[in-house]
């Protein structure tokens, strides 16, 4: 009796060390039965979005500081500032169902880093378009909500104008004649005027093409649209922060077509 | 026999997932100094090193205090900071310390437009307040350091500030035997190194916290603000004065840098462009915080200005036109075209964010 003890622990002593690695995830493709000890080798086929944050003028990449560019009043001007806040990213599929990606993205243009964000780990191909938030919306638009993003503190938006944050802030020359003086400023600043919400959303259909688990979404800025279509707005060097009837004007436009989707095959 | 043998087995499965077999001694407190991870019993030797937090209560409406991870701030390292920054002993011949030309009763600023050296050897701009800078993302008016520590090695070594070397500082340091004790206690260190003295001296910089101002008793609804430095803060924070781009938030400034319009091409001083060696940055400065502007004349790096009434006119007059001036300076060549009862109101609201316990206390 006491030999066959014996030998039973010698066996545990053998094995009383090792345990067989491998995944030990049911979901995942390559899941191990035997294993017992996670070796982090689990692949679930998942894939990652990359969210493209892009700037056009008529349909061109933004080339910034040049006052190569014309208005529809023949106006010269150029693009040296933009900086905005794209929320409430969210992907939806056909049964209704939605996955928010990115609750607040601020885009500069000046920063690269701020132009992609990269969304690891998505495992269903099923979604069919995408909609955002174009500026922060009354919920969100709150001051000193946003203390440690690094939109804080030059987005800030004055209490006593509405209080939040901008939601862009376009800035650039503009100038009549080339070869005659200096240009003049202007500042397309949008953003909660006298606190009203003047944000927007728009939806895009999309179709996710994922090759070595990457699929990349494209969310561009057609520059030129926030001034002309359907209400033309004209360049000045007057502050636009105070202005109901601009901000309402530059969200027609905006809702309009200043954004467009497209995913890459 | 057989039962032995058993007995020994059962020793060996308990043990079988340790390392060592044989229990070493030593200090088995992984918060003691001398902690041996190796150690199994205790023996008695363990040697702590404590020192006290010391806890940044952050203002209402700033974000939180970025502190680097290798110098947490302690009431040891403060304090030794403060009094390195008040000691001579950083310079060269023993005459000038970092409050000679941070002035406390000018928010740590210099009075007088360029800052001499122990050499008799004047600067070109003026030295910059020390005032809410733990929450800066960068240092001096072109952004040439970025971090308070960085940025104390700088004036120690430069010939026209201090003029010393840092092996002789860390001798003279060294050699003292209060600072001896001092660095222990902080950093627990026998030998003072130039990294352990600009630590100290950025833990102190980073308590220079001025929330206190009428304005702030203002917004805490302790204090009413009159007639006309509420006007001035309308004007502030509409496009009418469009200071706020710049100076916004509680913080009143952004972080950033910007060309203001205060010269024609080709600017005297690059700012900005000489350090990143861009042209599209030349002529641009940090933007400083307005807490305490009252008290931190002259303004602008080079501190051309005497009055705050001098800086409002400037901006009220629209600046000059260059390449790399701001967008944000809409106004430029027409000017914001206030009244003089505006300006007033302006430089009114602008000494409501003076502290007075901050340069006095």
């Amino acid at each position: 009796m006491n030999k066959y003890i014996l030998i039973f622990l010698c066996i545990s002593l053998l094995f009383s060390c090792t345990k067989k690695e491998g995944c030990t995830d049911p979901v995942a493709i390559n899941f191990d039965i035997n294993a017992s000890l996670d070796d982090g080798s689990c692949d679930y086929n998942n894939f990652n979005i990359n969210l493209h944050f892009t700037q056009s003028i008529e349909s061109d990449a933004l080339i910034r500081d040049s006052l190569k560019y014309l208005n529809h009043s023949n106006i010269h001007y150029s693009v040296q500032t933009l900086r905005y806040i794209i929320s409430e990213i969210k992907l939806h599929k056909e049964d209704g169902t939605s996955k928010l990606i990115d609750s607040v993205q601020f885009i500069n243009i000046a920063d690269e880093s701020t132009k992609k964000v990269t969304i690891s780990d998505v495992s269903d191909l099923e979604y069919s378009s995408i909609s955002f938030t174009v500026g922060l919306n009354d919920s969100y638009n709150v001051t000193n909500l946003f203390l440690n993003e690094s939109f804080f503190p030059s987005f800030t938006w004055p209490e006593m104008l509405g209080g939040g944050y901008h939601y862009m802030q376009l800035e650039g020359e503009f100038q009549a004649d080339l070869a005659n003086g200096n240009p003049s400023f202007y500042n397309t600043h949008t953003g909660p005027t006298s606190g009203t919400d003047f944000s927007f959303n728009k939806t895009f259909p999309i179709e996710l093409y994922v090759i070595n688990n990457q699929t990349d979404i494209y969310i561009d800025m057609e520059i030129t649209n926030w001034y002309k279509n359907p209400e033309i707005i004209n360049y000045s060097s007057d502050g636009i922060m105070e202005n109901s009837s601009l901000q309402s004007k530059l969200k027609e436009n905006g809702e309009n077509d200043v954004f467009s989707v497209y995913s890459s095959e | 026999m057989i039962n032995r043998g058993i007995l020994i087995i059962f020793a060996l499965l308990t043990f079988a997932c340790e390392q060592d077999l044989a229990p070493i001694s030593g200090c088995t407190d992984e918060n003691a100094t001398n902690f041996n991870p190796n150690a199994v019993t205790d023996n008695g030797n363990c040697i702590y090193f404590s020192t006290t937090p010391y806890t940044i209560e952050i203002p209402y409406g700033f974000p939180n205090m970025i502190i680097p991870k290798n110098n947490p701030m302690t009431v040891e390292g403060v304090n030794l900071g403060k009094k390195l920054f008040n000691d001579p002993i950083l310079s060269a011949d023993n005459s000038l310390a970092c409050i000679n030309c941070h002035n406390k009763s000018s928010s740590f600023s210099d009075p007088n437009q360029y800052s001499t050296g122990i050499d008799n050897i004047q600067g070109t701009r003026n030295a910059s307040a020390l005032v809410n800078i733990g929450w800066n993302s960068s240092f001096n008016w072109d952004g040439s350091a970025q971090s308070l520590e960085e940025q104390a090695f700088e004036p120690v070594t430069n010939p026209i500030e201090m003029h010393d070397t840092w092996q002789n500082v860390e001798n003279k340091i060294n050699a003292n035997l209060e600072y001896k004790d001092l660095f222990l206690e902080a950093f627990n260190i026998d030998y003072i190194d130039s990294n352990h003295i600009v630590k100290a001296i950025a833990q102190f910089e980073r308590t220079l916290i001025s929330s206190d101002s009428k304005f702030d008793r203002y917004i805490r609804g302790e204090e009413q603000l009159t007639p006309s430095e509420l006007s001035g803060y309308a004007i502030f924070n509409s496009e009418k004065g469009d200071c706020f781009h710049c100076h916004g938030s509680q913080m009143f400034m952004d972080n950033r840098f910007h060309n203001n319009g205060l010269d024609i091409e080709p600017f005297t001083d690059l700012g900005l462009g000489y350090v990143s060696e861009n042209s599209n940055d030349n002529g641009k400065f940090r933007t400083p915080s307005l807490r305490n502007i009252e008290y931190t004349s002259p303004y602008m790096h080079d501190g051309r200005f005497i009055s705050l009434e001098e800086v409002v006119n400037h901006y009220n007059s629209g600046g000059n036109y260059s390449s790399t001036v701001d967008p944000l300076m809409k106004k430029i060549g027409i000017g914001l075209q206030l009244t003089n009862e505006e300006k007033q109101d302006l430089v009114s609201f602008l000494k409501t964010l003076s502290d007075e316990n901050f340069i006095t206390k």
